[in-house]
């Protein structure tokens, strides 16, 4: 992907007009609100941020960018669907507006400030699409420009952070002495990591640290990074490359996009981008351009989206599928992926050897690992995020079915040894994780929808119950409680099987028996 | 190009190459981007602003004429500015006034360029309304500005001068927290009130505001010595028939709508806003005219044209077996079967 022209045009301002009543009142300063917009307000003739956030990605994909994608689809209604070709690829056209991940993604990571790899072929646009963001986060391109580290084989850590003062190193008492002249890019609050793959292991840990408790450090000196927009770009999606990307720096990675190839039917604006001789960072519209302040504004406002409660306990049932291993322990709690990993041994294997289950429904088979707390607390960042770019005041489920499988996409890992991929159709999906993803969240909502959670949750009742307190509670309450959760649990253990959606909601039953237990133990000792 | 100063030869080598590129990207987005009507512009507005520039800031004019330039391209493609711009007002105003007052455009010319045009392109697009006056009112206080908010603040009152009715509170509002001799200039108040013994300047304006506030219909530039109301006119006649360019379908009727006139015909209601700098109609949402009781009796009106109000009677054959009226306590609106006007009687 390459970009097409500089001088861009901003959409203008309403992006969802509505009609507006006569005002007996008038602002006199209505009187500048006209052809040319003002850049202290951000050139949004004073409009919400988030207006002005659709702004600047409608500037990037409609001006900056030669072939955009629409990859992340939402529909008013239902959409056409096309299909071609004997694997019945189908094409969708969708009824609403729809997105280009690489743009969009990029863009929320500026606001959110997490941490963003660009996965591509050489020459897609990676480095020039991190440059922009760092662009409309404020900084001069050529500051933009010189910040970027590039990874290369012989990147020291020195290269990375900094270095000591030489005069320092000879006269200094004491390592307190010794001053570093620290690089100025650990000062941004865009930070560009230009094929990252490329430094070796040991400038990595180094990088490890910033990433992920952001500081830096050289010789006991300390150097306080500020919360940042993190862009990380790799050929390889895998992580390969000169040298392999420890796994505590790939788990540091918020969201994994993909920079897709070039629609050689966009070769003539290709042609007029050479001849203009113009890059888009050059000429990055100024009102689209966002202050500190407003970044930060934009992130409390993100923050404010509401995360509906049915929404959530679909999320709670699509995570809850993955850890669960039944084979891995004999104790409930250590019945996880992670118990056969820190075994030395292989989960997929493990796996394969359990018996009884319905392996292509039990979705908990088709990955290696289960979701992270950090992948969580990223997922609920960006579904709020793509809420809030969308103007929506609460995130709707197909917020969180698009903004899935980025935040996923590396955090997940497939187990290709699972029944699922052997289906028909299904082969692509071994390599297609973005589709895979969201394929997983889908049948997860299926099997949501089936067990009619939305109706019928008696561990969400027991929540709602608990959650209300235990003060005041009588003894003969506390044991009713204690028995409909000993009924739930029989009901359930009927069943005989044990699926991945069960097993947080047992240890969920377990816990909450237990504290009913104990204040059960202290409401008689008051007697 | 002939006929170009060495200095604005000189401008425009230096950055030939950001032009040209500037240029070739603009068409990128506006196939039809005249490159004969960009060189008029260059040459008959921004080169001009450039060299008054370089006479107060030589090392600023590159990058002034470079601003501006990139944002005439915009301006240009979309039919703002330029030979072939709807608005040939706008042209004037940057040249009179970015050109005139080179302090304020070397210091901030985006500002600067925004003011002017977006002030120009609002009141050209407003019925009514008189955008020369403020290209004049600005020429006259600009160089006492002191930064481009200032000259902004300005810019509002002056619109009001120029026929903005709608404005009236805003800008008098904004025109309170003027300095003085800026507030005096604006209000075009007589030079004698600004020399005047006895009250401070600011106290001077403070009572020459409370007086427009009270009175609509009175001039700014007699603020300073208001007399008494002798008589009532006809002060203005506002409306017009839609084939004519005026807002109205059918002959209107008037009503009391939430304190002040509305004005409607058979498809759309207005509101009707009136003062001694001007008069125009704002559209309403609601197409029917809304109707509610009149605010007060202040004026009497009877079928052969004869007002009356506060002891004084006119009579206007004109207005006789009227349709329609309503007042707001300052103003009567009337309004004839067979006219397409509304008809706005006054104390003056």
């Amino acid at each position: 992907m390459t970009f097409k022209w500089p001088l861009g045009k901003v959409p203008e301002s309403p992006t969802n007009p509505r009609p507006v009543g006569a005002r007996r009142d008038f602002d006199v300063a209505d009187l500048y609100r006209g052809p040319v917009p003002d850049a202290a307000d951000g050139g949004t003739g004073g409009a919400p941020l988030d207006e002005k956030l659709r702004q600047a990605y409608f500037w990037i994909v409609n001006s900056a960018i030669i072939s955009p994608f629409y990859d992340i689809e939402y529909s008013d209604g239902a959409p056409q669907t096309f299909t071609f070709g004997d694997s019945a690829v189908k094409v969708t056209l969708p009824s609403g507006q729809s997105y280009s991940s690489f743009v969009l993604l990029s863009l929320l990571n500026l606001i959110v400030r997490r941490r963003c790899l660009i996965v591509g072929g050489p020459g897609r646009g990676k480095t020039a699409t991190a440059i922009l963001m760092g662009v409309i986060a404020g900084y001069p391109i050529r500051e933009v420009k010189r910040a970027i580290q590039h990874g290369q084989p012989q990147m020291t850590i020195a290269d990375l952070l900094g270095n000591p003062l030489p005069r320092d190193l000879v006269s200094a008492e004491s390592m307190d002495a010794i001053t570093i002249g620290w690089r100025k890019w650990l000062g941004m609050r865009v930070k560009i990591i230009d094929e990252y793959n490329r430094i070796p292991t040991r400038t990595q840990s180094a990088l490890l640290t910033v990433m992920g408790d952001n500081y830096a450090e050289i010789l006991d000196q300390i150097f306080e990074c500020p919360d940042a927009a993190w862009y990380l770009t790799a050929n390889d999606d895998a992580g390969g490359g000169t040298y392999p990307v420890i796994e505590a720096l790939r788990d540091r990675i918020d969201v994994v996009v993909k920079a897709l190839h070039f629609n050689t039917r966009f070769l003539g604006d290709l042609l007029q981008r050479v001849e203009g001789g113009v890059k888009p960072e050059d000429v990055v519209p100024p009102q689209i351009v966002f202050s500190e302040d407003e970044i930060d504004r934009m992130n409390r406002d993100i923050m404010a989206v509401g995360l509906p409660l049915p929404l959530r306990r679909r999320i709670e049932f699509f995570c809850s599928q993955f850890e669960f291993c039944e084979s891995a322990a004999s104790q409930v709690e250590y019945m996880t992926k992670d118990t056969v990993k820190l075994a030395a041994m292989d989960v997929g294997r493990v796996m394969a050897a359990e018996t009884g289950k319905d392996k292509v429904r039990d979705i908990g088979s088709q990955t290696r690992n289960g979701v992270s707390v950090r992948s969580l607390m990223t997922l609920m960042v960006f579904v709020k995020a793509m809420a809030y770019f969308r103007g929506s005041p609460e995130v709707e489920i197909e917020d969180v079915r698009q903004m899935l499988p980025f935040v996923l996409h590396d955090k997940l890992s497939p187990n290709h040894d699972s029944p699922f991929f052997e289906q028909a159709g299904h082969g692509p999906l071994r390599m297609d994780r973005v589709s895979w993803l969201r394929r997983l969240f889908d049948l997860a909502c299926a099997e949501y929808d089936r067990l009619d959670l939305d109706r019928q949750d008696p561990v969400a009742a027991m929540e709602a119950e608990f959650a209300a307190g235990l003060d005041g509670l009588s003894e003969s309450v506390t044991r009713a409680r204690l028995v409909a959760i000993e009924r739930l649990l029989a009901e359930w253990a009927k069943g005989r099987k044990f699926y991945g959606h069960m097993f947080d909601d047992v240890l969920k039953l377990k816990y909450l028996h237990q504290r009913y237990t104990n204040y059960l133990r202290w409401v008689r000792w008051k007697g | 190009m002939e006929g170009l100063t060495p200095n604005a030869l000189g401008l425009l080598r230096a950055r030939r190459h950001v032009f040209n590129a500037g240029f070739t990207a603009a068409r990128g987005l506006v196939p039809g981007l005249d490159g004969q009507a960009v060189l008029a512009h260059l040459t008959d507005t921004l080169l001009p602003i450039a060299e008054a520039v370089a006479a107060v800031h030589p090392d600023r004019a590159g990058e002034t004429l470079e601003r501006l330039y990139l944002l005439s391209l915009d301006l240009i493609g979309r039919g703002v500015i330029g030979p072939a711009g709807r608005h040939p007002v706008i042209g004037d105003g940057w040249r009179r006034l970015l050109g005139g007052l080179p302090e304020l455009t070397a210091t901030a010319p985006e500002a600067m360029a925004r003011i002017v045009t977006n002030a120009l392109h609002t009141l050209s697009t407003t019925a009514g309304t008189r955008p020369g006056q403020w290209i004049d009112l600005m020429a006259a206080v600009g160089p006492v500005c002191a930064d481009d908010h200032v000259f902004a603040e300005c810019g509002k009152v002056a619109a009001w001068r120029a026929g903005m009715a709608h404005y009236r509170n805003g800008a008098l509002a904004v025109c309170a927290g003027l300095d003085a001799s800026l507030a005096a200039a604006l209000l075009e108040l007589p030079d004698p009130f600004q020399t005047g013994a006895g009250q401070t300047g600011a106290g001077r304006i403070g009572a020459a505001l409370a007086v427009l506030r009270e009175d609509p219909w009175r001039v700014p530039a007699e603020a300073a010595t208001p007399g008494t109301r002798q008589r009532l006119d006809v002060v203005a006649r506002v409306g017009g028939f839609r084939g004519f360019g005026g807002p109205f379908l059918t002959p209107p009727r008037v009503a009391v709508h939430d304190g002040g006139i509305a004005a409607a015909d058979a498809e759309a209601a207005f509101l009707l806003y009136a003062d001694a700098c001007g008069c125009l109609l704002v559209r309403l949402d609601q197409p029917v005219l809304p109707s509610s009781p009149m605010a007060d009796a202040a004026f009497g009106l009877f079928r052969d044209g004869r007002v009356d109000k506060g002891g004084m009677t006119g009579t206007f054959p004109q207005l006789a077996e009227p349709s329609s009226w309503a007042s707001d306590g300052d103003t009567l609106a009337v309004t004839l079967p067979d006219s397409h006007f509304v008809f706005l009687v006054a104390a003056s």
